[in-house]
């Protein structure tokens, strides 16, 4: 009797916290994006929800991370509807597994790459100014993780500042991460997208805009994730994300129009 | 890069190690013989890191070293030098969370000993200098050891604090779990699966080494 009693409570915790999600009529959608689509994808979504589903929605779950990471996690078979990357690429994989269909992708915008530095930082005119030593620790997204480190690359390459820059790179997983070090002053200077520098403009300044020549075109886009009939509320969603209205939301945060949609 | 992180790891196992187990044995010492005012609260804060998640400590690292950290900042502003993303930061991340380890072992080494056989030495007109290092540290051997290779293979196998203070860049900060981690995060599970075997026999062979040389008379 004195063990029953603490087991009959956890019944009843156990049974209290699953009667919380079982009334759920349709699983969890679950969405992936790159971590730069945040606060637009979530504004988008906020709209999505205000729409008539005709009945009970599911819960939407949001996973942030860089694309390069996000995709491999698709292909390991992490839970995923629909994939919003950084970068078209990340999609080609995808589809060249079977687990996107080329016609249901669709450009979301583009964005452009800032160099930016701590508040009261150091100026620099010129991308070769990276190249000073007064420039100690430059961030930079890791290639291997976040579409923007493989920008980063084709831009350092241009510029040809590899050799020069080689042992001051501090290399962050994804777009937010590499912002984040440039906040906390941890890096003197750091190559980012435009819109994440306006969105922590309190706290890093924007230094010089980068030729978007250098790199190429950043394209944001949208697939339907599954091989099988995408599931009804994945498909409205993504419909959604794709529409004007939808896109509005993602063109409103600061980022460029996408030309020639799907 | 592999090669690179083994020799990585390798070093700032060893150097935590060093540091542990001075420090460690240090403050084992002090907890178990004497009493002080704030004894408790030393053997709590040291005690943290064993129960905090590594990521917990380790933003607590980058909060006090940072370069505008409560420590790094004054150290930044006065010798340009900064400590996150550096080898000293693999090595204090990996030191911090291994010494509570190393305290544990040492304290309750010390505390096992016959404190009669310490009043004897005291009694013959040793020092406390002598009677620990001739009595207290020769008796705590095992128990000194035992502290040791177990720091090592959690300094070795450090990685939420060390991710937090020292970042994940290959060829500078990346310890093997973390490049264990890289790769299995881009599907490369061959060089996962070839650093985790690495990893296992390099913890194996050291922890079979050190244990030898505290079963040494």
């Amino acid at each position: 009797m004195t063990t029953g009693r603490p087991l009959a409570l956890l019944a009843v915790l156990y049974a209290a916290v699953c009667s919380g999600t079982a009334v759920a009529d349709e699983p969890d959608l679950f969405v992936s994006t790159a971590v730069s689509l945040k606060e637009p994808l979530l504004a988008a979504i906020e709209d999505f929800r205000g729409i008539p589903a005709g009945h009970r929605s599911p819960m939407i779950r949001i996973h942030m991370g860089g694309s390069v990471v996000l995709a491999q996690q698709i292909l390991r078979g992490a839970p995923s509807d629909l994939f919003l990357s950084a970068s078209p690429h990340e999609i080609e994989r995808l589809a060249d597994a079977g687990l996107v269909d080329s016609g249901s992708t669709c450009a979301l915008a583009g964005n452009t790459l800032v160099v930016v530095v701590p508040i009261g930082g150091q100026r620099l005119d010129a991308l070769q100014h990276l190249a000073d030593p007064r420039f100690e620790r430059v961030g930079v997204a890791n290639p291997r993780t976040a579409p923007l480190g493989r920008y980063t690359q084709q831009i350092v390459a241009a510029a040809n500042l590899q050799e020069r820059l080689e042992n001051r790179l501090i290399l962050a997983e994804h777009a937010r991460q590499v912002i984040d070090y440039v906040a906390r002053g941890e890096v003197d200077a750091a190559i980012v997208y435009t819109t994440d520098a306006q969105r922590f403009a309190d706290r890093v300044s924007v230094a010089l805009e980068i030729d978007p020549d250098l790199h190429e075109p950043i394209e944001y886009r949208a697939a339907l994730v599954g091989a099988e009939p995408p599931r009804f509320r994945a498909k409205a969603l993504f419909e959604f994300l794709c529409s004007d209205a939808g896109r509005a939301r993602f063109v409103e945060s600061g980022l460029k129009p996408w030309p020639g949609t799907r | 890069m592999a090669w690179h992180a083994l020799k990585l790891s390798f070093s700032v196992g060893m150097m935590a190690t060093v540091i542990v187990v001075l420090s460690g044995t240090a403050f084992g010492w002090l907890l178990a013989r004497s009493r002080f005012r704030g004894r408790e609260l030393l053997d709590a804060l040291l005690m943290l890191p064993l129960v905090l998640p590594p990521t917990v400590t380790g933003y607590y690292l980058i909060v006090l070293l940072g370069r505008r950290g409560l420590l790094g900042g004054p150290l930044h502003e006065m010798t340009g030098w900064s400590i996150p993303f550096s080898w000293t930061a693999c090595v204090i991340a990996a030191s911090v969370v291994a010494l509570p380890l190393m305290v544990r072992a040492a304290r309750s080494a010390f505390e096992s000993i016959d404190a009669r056989q310490l009043l004897a030495a005291a009694s013959l007109g040793h020092g406390t200098g002598s009677i620990f290092l001739r009595i207290a540290l020769p008796l705590a051997r095992r128990g000194l050891a035992t502290g040791a290779v177990l720091s090592f293979a959690r300094a070795i196998g450090e990685f939420g604090a060390t991710l937090l203070l020292a970042g994940n860049i290959a060829g500078r900060t990346q310890t093997l779990p973390l490049a264990i981690y890289e790769a299995f995060q881009m599907g490369d599970d061959r060089a996962a699966l070839t650093l985790s075997i690495v990893l296992t026999v390099v913890s194996l062979i050291a922890m079979g080494l050190i244990a030898r040389l505290g079963n040494r008379r």
